[in-house]
């Protein structure tokens, strides 16, 4: 008896070791996923695909009831802004055709909108409180690659960390280890919006060392500025949100933060749309 | 039967996990269901169940981040190795004792990870924003631990019966 319980011990100190290297070895995300990553990929991902279709339809009808009062008045508000819009796309059509002829005329590259883009739905989503990371259900052969965009038609999503055969691994923009390039629309001032864990749970990202001589208010709107640097895969131009608050920073008199609400609400997201 | 009983155990909380949990969420925390089942079967089956359920969910839910690989493993293979030593010395359908235990589990691994991710990120410390989290997740968990302890329990007695018929054989 003695002897099994010394073994045992022997055991769980072997696997300490063993673990406590390879936490050392893996603090930054590995690009290329092991053997047993693969292997558990490949056994889960049929079957949460299968779990996940019943879960979406009863949360789906949930909120379709608890939302079902707001329609009407969303209906009245949607017609309103639709009239605005219309007239608005008259005059957009009008600059992008000018804005066609002015790129050809300097020879810039093509927008992101213009890239091949593949549709994937999500599988299985964070299961943890500090860490946001989910699975979609397109991968190698779809064309998707490590460090490819992931956005909505309502914003930025995240990028592509791990590629299997037929999923991927999404890390979302609130989580603590992305940081996008970005910049404010209204005045192209350069920023960095980055996803911070105290925020996660509020679905917010953060804008930090905004010195007091950039204009920043409240509403304004965020979006990716494509320079490279603290994270340059981010093409320019992709929506990510708007300024939420502006607090001073407790740490230095000089610089400002401040909270970005995404386009993307994240609880509620099904589909995304990958750029390859 | 016992291995086999474990063995979908994993399976089964690591689906769970990922797919339904992130859809309970209260204030936009998730309950761990994870903790749940390791601080059970610890408690039902002792050290070497509940360490065996405790380092493959955390190695699993490890892949599944794909970083700090082994984090999860290790506190939760000492969660169960440590809970499972109380095995012999509680009475199991005592529903009170195990919540406490599974309060405290809770805490300590929520505010170890916290505190982890805070380091490796560099991210500022909110001990508002960590302990309000932490504590929905110890109610999420409560209320739903207090639905799935009896179904294990019962299955605890059930293979524990079954032992006994078979080694009187």
């Amino acid at each position: 008896m003695e002897g099994i319980m010394k073994k045992k011990k022997l055991i769980v100190v072997i696997i300490t070791l063993i673990l406590i290297v390879s936490i050392s070895l893996t603090v930054k995300p590995v690009e290329n996923p092991n053997f047993f990553q693969k292997i558990i990929q490949a056994i889960f991902v049929p079957i949460q695909n299968v779990v996940m279709k019943p879960i979406n339809a009863v949360t789906d009808s949930i909120n379709y009831f608890a939302e079902m009062k707001n329609y009407k008045i969303k209906n009245e508000e949607l017609t309103e802004e639709n009239a605005k819009l219309s007239e608005k796309i008259r005059q957009l059509e009008a600059y992008e055709a000018e804005n066609v002829e002015l790129r050809e005329l300097l020879n810039l590259s093509k927008k992101y909108v213009d890239r091949e883009n593949v549709v994937a739905s999500i599988i299985s989503k964070e299961p943890g409180l500090w860490f946001n990371v989910f699975v979609v259900d397109k991968g190698k052969k779809d064309g998707v690659k490590v460090d490819s965009v992931v956005l909505t038609h309502n914003g930025l999503v995240g990028k592509v960390v791990e590629v299997y055969e037929n999923s991927s691994k999404i890390v979302s923009i609130l989580d603590a280890s992305n940081q996008i390039g970005a910049k404010i629309t209204k005045t192209g001032e350069l920023v960095t919006a980055s996803g911070d864990m105290n925020l996660t749970d509020k679905g917010l990202i953060k804008i930090n060392y905004i010195t007091s001589d950039i204009p920043l208010s409240e509403g304004d709107v965020i979006e990716t500025s494509g320079i490279a640097g603290v994270d340059g895969i981010y093409p320019e131009g992709i929506y990510i949100g708007t300024v939420k608050e502006i607090e001073n920073d407790d740490m230095s008199l000089l610089s400002r933060y401040a909270t970005v609400t995404p386009g993307v609400n994240f609880k509620t997201l099904r589909e995304v749309i990958i750029l390859k | 039967m016992k291995q086999l009983f474990i063995a979908i155990t994993i399976v089964l909380t690591y689906i769970l996990q990922t797919t339904l949990m992130p859809e309970i969420t209260v204030f936009g925390v998730q309950p761990d269901l994870c903790l749940i089942i390791i601080c059970s079967i610890a408690f039902l089956f002792g050290s070497t169940s509940g360490g065996v359920v405790g380092f493959f969910l955390g190695i699993m839910l490890d892949f599944y981040y794909g970083r700090s690989i082994g984090i999860n493993a290790l506190l939760f293979l000492y969660i169960g190795v440590f809970l499972g030593s109380f095995n012999k010395k509680v009475f199991k359908d005592n529903y009170l004792v195990i919540l406490v235990f599974m309060i405290f589990t809770t805490f300590l691994y929520e505010t170890i990870l916290y505190f982890y991710v805070a380091f490796v990120y560099s991210q500022q410390v909110d001990l508002l924003v960590m302990l309000s989290n932490i504590g929905i997740v110890i109610l999420l968990n409560s209320i739903i631990s207090f639905f799935v302890y009896p179904i294990l329990l019962k299955i605890n007695l059930g293979l524990e019966i079954d032992r006994n018929i078979f080694s009187k054989r």
